[in-house]
């Protein structure tokens, strides 16, 4: 492994020793064909938070939505902003309520090899005491000028405890190659 | 079965001088992601800051949209990544602070993503931002390298780059 460099103009820079965060590698989702969907389960209730890291594009022009515990019931409500080609000038922004998923991040115009990339943090997800709050950052950007920036929050309306996790596209499918991670965060 | 911990601070550099630029090189390929956190200030009034890849300045293109608290504001590229800065304007130590979080900066099958939130704060008639955007080198080539470049001036004395990877299961 080539040891890590710094360059600064003239100056040198150091390295500081690898430590250790609180933040676990639970699962890779990688595919190998189009699917509908992706899924989470059975992990483990021991940790605070969880996110979940991906890359993606799909076979259609859609947003890409995520629910929990396979409830498809109307539970769910998002809030977000979009900036990039198509907004003009100003920040955009959508909500809805009474959704029967959140809508997670968009990845039009990405195709095959401009990929949209996610970050979604899931807060408290074990907490009973409380509706679940998710937050989202992603982004896509096509080369021609074309792509967008998202930020959403979205809301599962449910206190039970989050015990598996699906996302999918409105429609269509996620092309061969899109990859979920999710990982713990303890507290 | 969890793989353990596998958020990794890989390296962090304070600037002991201006310098007219910062690169993260020779980075390895071990990781899924890398995010960068980094706190900076320009010498220059100019709010540039850009970014290079690998070396280059070309197949760079992004997206991004904000608020300087008065008004938002969008817009798209197909010029090299634009994270802006906090020049020297905003008044004496000001800096500024961005994330960025590099995807799948090693996988051989697509472009490259890079998702970036910047803000900075001022207390002086020189508007504060928040920035959060999108971008994309256009190759399927592994990222080794990446530069902090300001569009006029240097980079201060103080500013602090941090890189940190992520490893998936």
């Amino acid at each position: 492994m080539p040891i890590l460099g710094i360059i600064a103009s003239q100056k040198s820079g150091h390295l500081t020793p690898a430590a250790s965060l609180a933040y676990d590698s639970i699962q890779t989702v990688t595919l190998t064909s189009a699917q509908t969907s992706i899924a989470f389960s059975s992990f483990s209730s021991s940790y605070k938070h969880l996110q979940i890291r991906g890359v993606t594009s799909g076979s259609d022009n859609t947003n890409v939505r995520i629910r929990f515990n396979s409830d498809t019931g109307s539970n769910y409500a998002y809030h977000g902003m979009q900036a990039g080609a198509g907004y003009g000038t100003t920040v955009g922004s959508n909500y809805a309520s009474s959704q029967t998923g959140i809508m997670a991040f968009d990845q039009q115009l990405g195709g095959s090899t401009y990929w949209n990339g996610t970050i979604i943090d899931i807060l408290d997800y074990t907490n009973t005491n409380k509706a679940k709050t998710i937050r989202t950052m992603s982004g896509v950007d096509n080369g021609s000028g074309n792509g967008f920036a998202f930020l959403e929050t979205g809301l599962w309306t449910s206190s039970s405890a989050i015990t598996a996790i699906t996302i999918y596209p409105y429609s269509n499918t996620f092309n061969t190659n899109s990859t979920f991670a999710l990982y713990g965060i303890k507290g | 079965m969890t793989a353990g911990n596998t958020y990794t601070p890989i390296t962090s550099t304070t600037l002991g001088s201006d310098q007219p630029s910062f690169t993260f090189s020779s980075i390895p390929s071990t990781y899924t992601d890398l995010v960068i956190v980094t706190n900076n200030r320009l010498t220059s009034t100019g709010l540039g800051f850009l970014l290079n890849i690998n070396g280059g300045s070309t197949s760079l293109s992004y997206q991004r949209g904000g608020s300087d608290g008065a008004t938002t504001f969008t817009s798209n590229t197909t010029d090299r990544i634009d994270i802006t800065g906090v020049g020297s304007g905003a008044g004496a130590g000001l800096f500024a602070t961005h994330i960025l979080n590099v995807m799948s900066y090693a996988n051989t099958n697509g472009y490259k993503t890079i998702l970036f939130k910047s803000n900075n704060a001022s207390n002086s008639s020189v508007p504060g931002f928040v920035i959060f955007g999108v971008g994309n080198w256009h190759s399927t080539a592994a990222i080794n390298a990446i530069t902090f470049i300001p569009a006029a001036g240097n980079i201060a004395s103080g500013s602090i780059f941090t890189l940190y990877g992520i490893a998936a299961a």
